[in-house]
């Protein structure tokens, strides 16, 4: 029997780990972040906070890369302290929806997405950027974004539209 | 254009101000009361001069060297100290490098960080100028006397010599030891100040009163200088007193060598050296711990970067040092909007890194005590004062137990990464029944001894030293194991007993017990909460020396009547006691 208990431990702490991790997935898909600008990023960077919401404070951290740069595509961020808001690169609401092979793809674990994303040296979270909210936590974590190269690439692979065909 | 810029935003953020950054510098200048004297004016130029950037590490300097004529006037100094943060120059030109160059040093790697990636890099730096400009602090020692240990040795022979006199007046006799001359032993200067610490009022109306009418730069239209000029020169800038001390000291005395049996006076070398260099860095040193303890804005704060091991990015910059603690805190939403802290753990420092070129570096924190704690919690500086109170009760099974409660007062940690303790405990132990052997003479070493065995009641009040090491073996460090040895005097006290034959008060032969012992154990703590802790701590006792002394005895000479005992003449219940286990429950509060 206690050949088993080993074995039955790892897997059931990879399920739970999984587990979260869907979750916050989930949570991703399901718009539930928040993104605010903090800067005026350097030519062709977005300097953003990402708020993500999670049980589990580690798997919030990597999922902060992906929340900034599907907000970026989706969300967009309104102007607050001096820092001038952006509208989403998409400009279509279900695009999500139309492309979700490419986007799921694209936000998979370790996916495309990574390309376009700079944490802060190690995920360093500023003072007050973590709190506690019922049995959540809500961390918000400063990510700089590639936007240039994204929207140069999503443009390329057809997801949206280049700036010129609006005129 | 650009100070315009900075300006502006200062004045807009100050009244946003709502997010907390990490810690930001105070500013302090350092000025001392002009007082009349070779001594307070060698100590104030000395205050004056020093740099003391390697004592107060924790705040950027402002080096204005003007000792203040008076207590009250404090709006010339403002004025220069906007001067210097203003960088204004002799041309009356102000601009915004200096201070930028202190929020450069302040910021952390995640504010390097957006800074190095915004368009504008200076925005980030202009956030830690904002919550600078706010922490302003003006320092004013107030030295209230200063005089030598020779002044000093003259003064209490002076208080002797009329004590004394008035004894003999009174018909009494001096005593041996007040009849001696008080010894020179020390040279060197004792000190008594006090001091003022205030924040200028940088407020977002004198921050724009004084853009509005006082900044001066290359784009300032000439003919609107010379009003600012003057606007500056009346410009008023008021403080408020944040922390006084008014009665503090600091004293630095030196051995004199000795040669043929006879003090040495030092030169006047030796002298000076510790009224200008010493002596200032005392009073600065004493003067800064007593701020850290008292202006939460002089405490350190942060978060951690990542967590087992514990690390946070602060070191030798904001000048925290080994062992010093830390209490980790998680901000909690409630259902009505309201954030509180709530304290989650306790960390202490457990090595340094030197942060002063590259802020990314982290030092290594040990946790001990607390719930589990992780990369973004807050950490707050908590003054330590290492004393530890423990209540004790100690379980013996053997006849003889010297003290079943103990109160101990302890201080520690110190050390790294095992954490050392050393503790003075008082014990007491009543006993019924012990059986005793002993010579009712008193005369173990005549040669005539005549021994009773009686089984008195009685008390024993016991006194020990204690070293011990706090080993955690948890990574929340709340089980630790904790080796300890002590050696204790426990003093017996036999009383009469009714219905027995010996009444000690009758007889001129009273035996009192001095027993030596020492104890080893490895004990088991466990944090309740980081301040109380619970031990158990098994020990083996070893009673190692025994002497017995007549209580009876009521002679002033010093002759010592104690006799050595043999423990195998001593009784059986002493004979059993001699090597015993002791098992004991303490209570620990860490203040």
């Amino acid at each position: 029997m206690k050949h088993f208990i080993l074995p039955l431990c790892l897997i059931f702490t990879f399920l739970s780990f999984s587990q979260a991790r869907k979750k916050a997935n989930k949570d991703t898909k399901n718009w539930r972040y928040e993104i605010e600008g903090v800067g005026q990023g350097s030519m062709g960077t977005y300097l953003v906070k990402s708020w993500q919401y999670s049980k589990k404070p580690r798997i919030a951290l990597e999922q902060s890369k992906k929340n900034a740069v599907h907000g970026i595509i989706f969300k967009g961020y309104p102007s607050s302290k001096g820092v001038i808001g952006q509208p989403p690169l998409a400009r279509n609401p279900i695009l999500d929806e139309q492309q979700k092979v490419f986007f799921d793809n694209f936000f998979a674990n370790n996916g495309q997405y990574m390309k376009y994303v700079n944490l802060t040296a190690d995920g360093t979270i500023l003072p007050g950027d973590r709190i506690k909210i019922g049995r959540e936590y809500k961390i918000g974590v400063v990510v700089s974004v590639r936007v240039a190269a994204l929207r140069k690439d999503l443009e390329q692979a057809g997801i949206i539209k280049g700036l010129s065909n609006g005129f | 254009m650009k100070y315009y810029i900075f300006l502006s935003f200062l004045i807009l953020s100050w009244s946003s101000k709502s997010q907390i950054s990490t810690y930001v510098r105070p500013c302090m200048s350092i000025s001392a009361i002009e007082k009349e004297g070779n001594f307070f004016q060698a100590i104030n130029n000395s205050i004056a001069t020093f740099n003391f950037s390697n004592t107060l590490k924790r705040v950027n300097i402002i080096p204005i060297k003007k000792p203040i004529a008076s207590d009250t006037i404090f709006s010339e100094y403002g004025k220069d100290i906007t001067s210097y943060l203003f960088n204004k120059d002799s041309n009356n030109l102000f601009n915004v490098r200096k201070i930028l160059e202190f929020s450069e040093y302040a910021s952390s790697d995640v504010q390097s960080f957006i800074s190095n990636n915004s368009a504008d890099k200076d925005q980030i730096l202009t956030q830690i100028a904002t919550e600078m400009l706010g922490k302003v602090y003006i320092l004013t020692i107030d030295l209230k006397k200063v005089e030598t240990y020779k002044d000093y040795y003259d003064r209490k022979e002076a208080k002797r010599k009329a004590r004394n006199e008035r004894t003999r007046k009174l018909g009494g006799e001096v005593s041996e030891s007040n009849q001696k001359p008080i010894e020179r032993k020390l040279y060197g200067y004792l000190c008594d100040f006090g001091f003022k610490l205030r924040q200028v009022n940088w407020t977002p109306e004198m921050l724009d009163y004084f853009y509005t009418n006082c900044w001066i730069d290359e784009n300032t239209p000439e003919n609107d200088r010379a009003k600012k000029i003057d606007n500056f020169s009346k410009l008023q800038l008021s403080s408020k007193v944040v922390w006084e001390e008014l009665q503090l000291g600091v004293s630095d005395g030196r051995s004199k060598s000795k040669r043929n049996g006879r003090f040495i006076e030092p030169t006047q070398e030796q002298m000076n050296k510790i009224l200008t260099s010493s002596l200032p860095l005392g009073i600065i040193n004493q003067t800064n711990k007593s701020i850290v303890e008292n202006v939460p804005e002089f405490k350190i704060f942060n978060v951690l970067s990542s967590t087992y091991p514990c690390k946070s990015k602060i070191g030798t910059k904001e000048g925290i040092r080994n062992n010093d603690r830390y209490f980790a805190y998680e901000k909690i939403q409630k259902r009505d909007g309201e954030t509180l802290l709530r304290r989650k753990g306790v960390l202490y420092v457990n090595s340094v890194v030197n942060n002063e070129k590259d802020n990314s570096l982290a030092s290594n924190f040990l946790q001990r005590g607390g719930r589990s704690l992780y990369n973004g919690m807050m950490i707050y500086e908590e003054l330590d004062k290492k004393i530890n109170f423990d209540f004790n009760y100690n379980y013996s099974t053997a006849p003889l137990n010297l003290s079943s409660y103990s109160l101990s007062l302890g201080f520690g940690p110190f050390g790294k990464r095992s954490a050392s303790y050393i503790g003075l405990s008082l014990g007491a132990s009543t006993f019924q029944d012990l059986t005793y052997v002993y010579d009712s003479t008193g005369n173990y070493g005549g040669g005539t001894a005549s021994y009773d065995t009686i089984t008195p009641n009685g008390y024993s009040l016991s006194v020990g030293l204690e070293f011990a090491r706090a080993i955690y073996l948890t990574k929340r460090g709340n089980i630790f194991l904790y080796p300890n040895f002590s050696v204790n005097a426990g003093f017996l006290s036999f009383s009469n007993k009714d219905g027995e034959d010996q009444d000690f008060e009758d007889q001129e032969y009273k035996p009192s017990l001095t027993i030596f012992d020492a104890r080893f154990g490895v004990g088991l703590g466990f944090h309740i909460v980081p301040s109380v802790s619970i031990f158990y701590k098994p020990s083996i006792g070893f009673n190692m020396y025994a002497f017995e002394s007549n209580a009876n005895d009521d002679d002033d000479d010093d002759d010592d009547e104690s006799e050595s005992r043999n423990w195998n003449d001593m009784g059986e219940d002493l004979k059993k006691s001699r090597f015993n286990f002791i098992n004991t429950i303490s209570l620990r509060i860490h203040i």
